[in-house]
């Protein structure tokens, strides 16, 4: 099963279109890295998913229900960047608006995370640090037991400690509960510890989706004489390829090295950083996804 | 991790966060209009004792007249001049305007900032990613908030009705049931207002999502309201169904008492109304005797059109419906225009 299909989804803004043609499936039970620079769309893509904006064309669909439908609010929870809490709240307040806004909500998760966080529930939520007010999102988003858990960023505002206990804590729900998760984040060594799917978005369209697993095993790094470049573009997919010197390093879509290239396994952030020097589905041919 | 819990939902629950999150407003803006209504019952029973301890019962059974001359003729010239003392045109009009504007306080202070601040400050956010969706979350929270507002307001209705059933008569001239006072001052107009007042601030507050300037253009808005309402609509209203009768010094041709006079002409037998200005310009410095044989002389007869006073309750009930009918269709235009642009 699908936990996310989206087909010709686009959504502008006035005359900007933040997301365009996107055409995207990611299969349930998955840990996936959405990544793209700045204004590549993912924020809008997370937005719709969860209901928060409604797109101009093309339609999505989460855990088979149309995106903002009551079901699909049901079963998806997300955090925002900007960590969307009512800061006049007392934490204890905040908590009971939540346990009312809910039909599902699992009150010992809530209590059981908080009371191991250093804050106190008559404390303010406007008054607790970036970091505080992230895990408490977090932990509200969790209670709800959801299907998909769609993460915008929010593990920017913790510390290295925190964050490492967060994403530990979340990997433990998506063991025990089968949760999907979508995570956006412009740290990819963070994201490569857990993801097992990569979408990377740029210029508001896809431009690779597929899990990480056959993204590594299908890519590798390429070293070989700049004056053989040319010749290798004929041979195997080139990504981009970079020349320092006489020698040039090539992102190749290839499990197999050419004759006369050093070859070797690629990283996840080289990866995603191959594909985003070369931002134009167009200039390549279209990589199948992998399930 | 444990099993999630199934909670059964009793009371609503966009009451119950509601009320965690707007204490302050949904304690606020009833309390205020409950506030506003005890100073008007305890002022009026000031004011009923002052009137049944100076002996004053007779100044307050006669309608559009000069309650003064009414007294003197009623009592003597000294008790009506005390009488004189307790007329103070300044403080009730003062108290009916702000009792008035309590509506429009209501929705500057209560119902624009809630709405626009949750869009403002990002809350909505939180909201809208649990099992509730934005229109739910819309009326919900408008619903109780204004729910309360409303019968709050109407309660004070009832206290300003009986407060100015005493204090028309410090209006110096008398009272009128015709007039904006007696209109406003009744439960179905403060219910009618604050319900217009809320459903503007909703659709204010949803369009622009920014709370100085959506307050801004509530007042500026409701302000419009409140003009056309005491202007244009009552002149509009007064006039549907109206009656004409000739006058004339035949005391049984005439217009009920109290009646609402629409228009007055001069016209001749099957003829058209004639230039009512230029007629009276003829008459002036003739007794009435003398208007009557030059009216009869030229043929010519006055006409007045007039709404009967029982047709007040009935033109009031209009005037409130339409503002009711008003404020629903503000209330189904901000839940489209949600529905149509939610969060961008």
């Amino acid at each position: 099963m699908n936990v996310i299909e989206t087909v010709g989804l686009g959504k502008r803004y006035r005359q900007t279109w933040a997301l365009r043609d996107c055409r995207l499936t990611i299969p349930a039970g998955q840990v996936t890295a959405l990544v793209g620079p700045n204004g590549a769309g993912k924020t809008t893509l997370l937005r719709i998913l969860a209901g928060l904006a409604t797109p101009t064309a093309g339609t999505a669909t989460v855990v088979g229900h149309a995106a903002g439908s009551q079901q699909a609010r049901d079963a998806v929870s997300a955090v925002d960047q900007a960590v969307p809490l009512y800061r006049h709240l007392r934490v204890r307040d905040l908590l009971a608006a939540a346990r009312a806004l809910n039909d599902r909500w699992d009150t010992d998760l809530a209590e059981q995370r908080l009371s191991s966080l250093p804050l106190t529930m008559s404390s303010k939520v406007g008054k607790l640090s970036g970091g505080q007010q992230a895990q408490l999102a977090l932990t509200l988003a969790m209670a709800r037991h959801p299907r998909l858990l769609l993460l915008d960023e929010p593990l920017a505002s913790l510390d290295p400690l925190a964050r490492q206990e967060v994403l530990g804590w979340l990997m433990t729900c998506v063991a025990e509960d089968g949760l999907s998760v979508v995570f956006s984040s412009h740290v990819i060594t963070e994201l490569e510890r857990v993801a097992t799917y990569l979408v990377v978005l740029s210029q508001g369209q896809v431009q690779l989706a597929a899990t990480v697993d056959s993204l590594l095993d299908s890519h590798l790094a390429l070293t070989g004489p700049a004056a053989d470049a040319d010749r290798l573009a004929g041979q195997v997919p080139v990504i981009t390829a970079q020349q320092a010197g006489r020698q040039t390093q090539v992102l190749a879509r290839t499990d197999t090295a050419p004759p006369g290239w050093a070859a070797r396994p690629v990283t996840m952030e080289e990866l995603v950083l191959g594909y985003l020097r070369e931002p134009s589905p167009r200039a390549r041919p279209r990589l199948e996804v992998a399930r | 991790m444990t099993v999630p819990m199934i909670s059964a939902i009793k009371v609503p629950r966009m009451t119950r966060v509601t009320w965690y999150k707007h204490r302050t407003l949904v304690l606020g803006i009833p309390g205020m209009f409950l506030l506003a209504a005890t100073l008007l019952v305890i002022d009026s029973l000031l004011q009923r004792h002052w009137i049944s301890a100076h002996h004053f019962t007779n100044c307050l059974t006669y309608a559009n007249i000069d309650t003064s001359s009414q007294c003197l003729t009623e009592n003597s010239s000294p008790a009506q001049g005390v009488f004189a003392e307790f007329v103070n045109y300044w403080r009730t009009e003062g108290a009916v305007l702000a009792v008035f504007s309590l509506a429009a306080v209501a929705g500057l202070f209560g119902g624009v900032p809630w709405v626009a601040r949750e869009f403002e400050g990002g809350g909505f956010r939180f909201t809208w990613t649990q099992s509730v969706s934005p229109r739910r979350w819309l009326l919900g929270t408008f619903g109780l908030l204004t729910l309360l507002s409303v019968v709050a307001a109407a309660i004070c209705g009832v206290a300003a009705h009986w407060w100015f059933q005493v204090a028309q008569f410090r209006l110096d001239g008398g009272t009128n049931p015709w007039g904006w006072e007696s209109v406003e001052m009744t439960p179905l107009s403060m219910a009618s207002w604050t319900l217009l007042a809320m459903a503007l601030a909703l659709l204010l507050g949803v369009l622009i999502r920014r709370v100085l300037p959506a307050m801004i253009v509530f007042a500026v808005t409701f302000g419009g309201c409140v003009l056309a309402a005491q202007t244009w609509l009552p002149e509009f209203l007064f006039r549907v169904g109206e009656s004409s009768v000739r006058i004339t010094t035949n005391p049984n041709q005439t217009y009920p008492e109290m009646s609402y006079i629409a228009q007055t002409w001069y016209a001749r037998p099957g003829g058209p109304k004639l230039n009512t200005l230029a007629v009276v310009e003829q008459l002036q410095g003739y007794s009435l005797a003398q208007q009557d044989r030059w009216l009869a002389q030229r043929h010519l007869s006055e006409w007045i059109a007039y709404q009967p006073h029982s047709h007040l309750v009935w033109l009031v009930l209009a005037r409130n419906g339409i503002l009711v009918a008003v404020a629903a269709v503000l209330v189904v235009a901000s839940v489209w225009w949600l529905r149509r642009r939610p969060a961008e």
